[in-house]
């Protein structure tokens, strides 16, 4: 017999979604979590003399004007962006061939070597920030300094950025290895590819999306990075974030605002890219493939592999 | 892992299938014909060249890998092309090549597309073209069926054969699906425990297996160890259930030996053969055309027959562990040789 089925049904565990009370909870750690960014991108937009201040005097664009005014300012930017390009660089093909010889080969004390390798990752940030001053001051010791042209003089800080974010890049391409088929290489091979050729039309084009998002994340982490940057840089070599805290410490105004929000974005920017191409199964396919095709509804297939 | 053996030599036939239960060794076989393992003795000869130390892309053999190995970020046309790119062939030939391939394999209209636009059968079909566009002197082709589902089996099968007997390529396959290498081959070579045991045409692989793991690999046999094998004018093997039956001297040699039997030569009810026996029904499976039927000789021991036609009635009428009689002619009898290595023996 068939119970009517008048009775509202009692919600699962997963259906939290559909119950009010959690959906409000979850809304209020949402604001909780990101109200100050929202405040402090709308206060740079805030026609007042003082950041700190919470009393909207109307809208105006002029802090981001005296922002990009600033020389200091305009230059610890310029720093920034060297030293991630730089250090990403490196970073990223630092990473690639970690991985690739942690994927490839097996040799002695290889779980050692690996736990090294992703040691960066765990420390705390203050703790390589300490031990990498102290090994930069026991350099100059030796008289070993970075010449003074830029953007040779930021030698120090572009070393200790590829130290710190290689790790992250280099997890982000072994992931992707481990998804290679390696019947794919010796079809190469069995076409008559020697191995450098294997690597060069197979490997590295299977690669491509992780280098990619590798590089954007050490980027990232390069561009915005604080502890480290401030135990490693000088006077003359000032970054973004570092300078935004020295002018934090004598008052906030609404140019500081203007100037994070610009940080924001571009970070949030980064981030976004490098997720996009971590979900998608080629770069050099989604160049290559037909929209039209999809329009007219062709069944796609997944991977064989 | 070693592979005891090599097929010593592979007398050129169009279409070759190694057969064997999984972990036998035929895949390793393959690769080293396509160069990818070494062997540890022995030599890998093509056509009448030496190629045992020569690394794989410098082998006149091309291979149809699994998993087909499409590669993901090229074209179909592309993927076509890459063997040809690397021998440093000119683009115009390359390109009347790939055109020919396309054609041989029907996948014309998909040169622009990329794999996983594909169906796994067309993905196949690429990497056949792939393969054969270079002009191997043999094609390799690993289990090249297994991916697929059922009926694009079939069709692929037909496929290969018409497609072999087009190009003049001979074909290597690896199976450990019997009824495959059946439909395909023009010879089978039975391969178990890293070990050859027999090479031949299906039909006589069938009809004349030459030990008892042939004849149980190939088909379904029932088999009757003997108590006692005596030569004298004739080859005389007495079993416990089967009694004294003679055979002729030349039927097999050694002393052991084991009888066998195939289903369709047991007759039900019908006492034509002179080979008798009495057992009950057990189960009866209808296939349509035909019946398989469990016969119960004692607990524990069942013989397998084949029955078509009137047969198929009758016993689908009778009741499940009524008496039957069973016969069949002696000359059908398979007098076998077992298998003298115990080592070589098919794992319980």
């Amino acid at each position: 017999m068939n119970r009517p089925s008048t009775r509202k049904e009692k919600l699962g565990p997963f259906d939290c979604a559909r119950k009010s009370s959690m959906r409000l909870r979850f809304f209020a750690a949402f604001l909780f979590l990101y109200a100050p960014i929202i405040v402090l991108v709308v206060f740079s937009f805030n026609n007042s003399r003082r950041g700190g201040n919470v009393v909207w005097r109307g809208f105006t664009t002029k802090y981001y004007k005296k922002a990009l005014g600033n020389d200091s300012l305009v230059e610890a930017f310029t720093n920034s962006i060297a030293i991630a390009v730089i250090s990403t660089l490196f970073a990223t093909i630092l990473a690639a061939l970690t991985a690739l010889v942690l994927w490839r080969f097996r040799f002695p004390l290889k779980p050692l070597y690996e736990g090294t390798v992703a040691l960066p990752i765990v420390i705390p940030e203050i703790c390589m920030g300490v031990s990498l001053a102290v090994f930069f001051s026991q350099l100059a010791k030796w008289g070993v300094t970075p010449p003074k042209t830029w953007p040779l003089n930021l030698t120090n800080i572009i070393i200790a950025h590829i130290t710190f974010s290689f790790p992250f890049a280099a997890m982000v391409i072994r992931t992707r290895l481990q998804n290679f088929n390696p019947e794919i290489a010796e079809a190469a091979r069995d076409l008559g590819a020697t191995e450098f050729q294997v690597f060069r039309d197979i490997l590295i084009p299977h690669m491509i999306p992780s280098l990619v998002a590798g590089a954007l994340l050490s980027f990232t982490l390069s561009f915005d990075d604080f502890v480290i940057t401030f135990f490693t840089s000088g006077p003359d070599t000032v970054t973004f974030p570092v300078k935004v805290y020295s002018m934090v410490r004598f008052s906030v105004t609404p140019e500081i605002n203007a100037a994070s929000t610009i940080l924001i974005l571009m970070t949030l920017a980064l981030t976004f890219i490098a997720i996009r191409l971590q979900n998608q199964r080629s770069l050099l396919h989604e160049r290559h493939s037909f929209p039209s095709l999809r329009h007219k509804g062709v069944r796609r297939y997944h991977g064989c592999e | 892992m070693t592979c005891r053996w090599i097929l010593k030599k592979v007398n050129s036939s169009p279409f070759l299938v190694l057969l064997g239960p999984s972990g036998c060794g035929k895949t390793t076989l393959l690769r080293m014909v396509s160069g990818f393992e070494t062997p540890t003795s022995g030599q890998v000869m093509i056509g009448s060249e030496d190629m045992t130390g020569t690394p794989p892309n410098k082998r006149p053999v091309n291979m149809v890998f699994q998993s087909y190995a499409v590669f993901p970020h090229m074209t179909v046309a592309k993927n076509i092309a890459y063997g040809l790119k690397m021998e440093g062939i000119a683009a115009a030939e390359i390109k009347t090549r790939v055109a020919e391939a396309l054609d041989l394999v029907k996948l014309s209209q998909f040169a622009s597309r990329m794999p996983d636009q594909l169906s796994s059968g067309q993905r196949q079909r690429v990497a056949l073209a792939r393969a054969l566009v270079k002009k191997p002197r043999v094609l390799l082709l690993d289990e090249p069926l297994s991916a697929l589902d059922a009926k694009l089996r079939d069709t692929m099968r037909l496929e290969l054969v018409k497609l072999q007997q087009t190009i003049g390529v001979s074909f290597i396959m690896v199976t450990h699906d019997q009824d495959e290498a059946m439909a395909v081959a023009d010879r089978i070579a039975v391969v178990d425990n890293g070990r050859l045991r027999q090479i031949a045409s299906p039909e006589d692989l069938y009809r004349q297996p030459k030990d008892a793991f042939v004849a149980g690999f190939i088909g379904k046999a029932n088999f009757f160890e003997p108590i006692s094998v005596e030569r004298g004018d004739l080859l005389k093997v007495t079993t416990s259930e089967l009694g004294e039956l003679s055979f002729s001297l030349d039927a097999a040699g050694g002393d052991n030996l084991t009888l066998a039997i195939r289903p369709e030569k047991l007759r039900l009810d019908e006492e034509i053969g002179d080979v008798r026996l009495i057992a009950r029904l057990g189960d009866v499976a209808f296939q349509g055309e035909r019946s398989n039927v469990e016969l119960i000789l004692s607990p524990g021991r069942t013989l397998l027959a084949a029955v078509h036609g009137d047969a198929v009635k009758r016993v689908g009428e009778m009741e499940e562990g009524a008496e039957i009689s069973v016969s069949w002619m002696r000359e059908d009898m398979l007098v076998l040789r077992r298998d003298e290595d115990p080592n070589s023996l098919p794992q319980a």
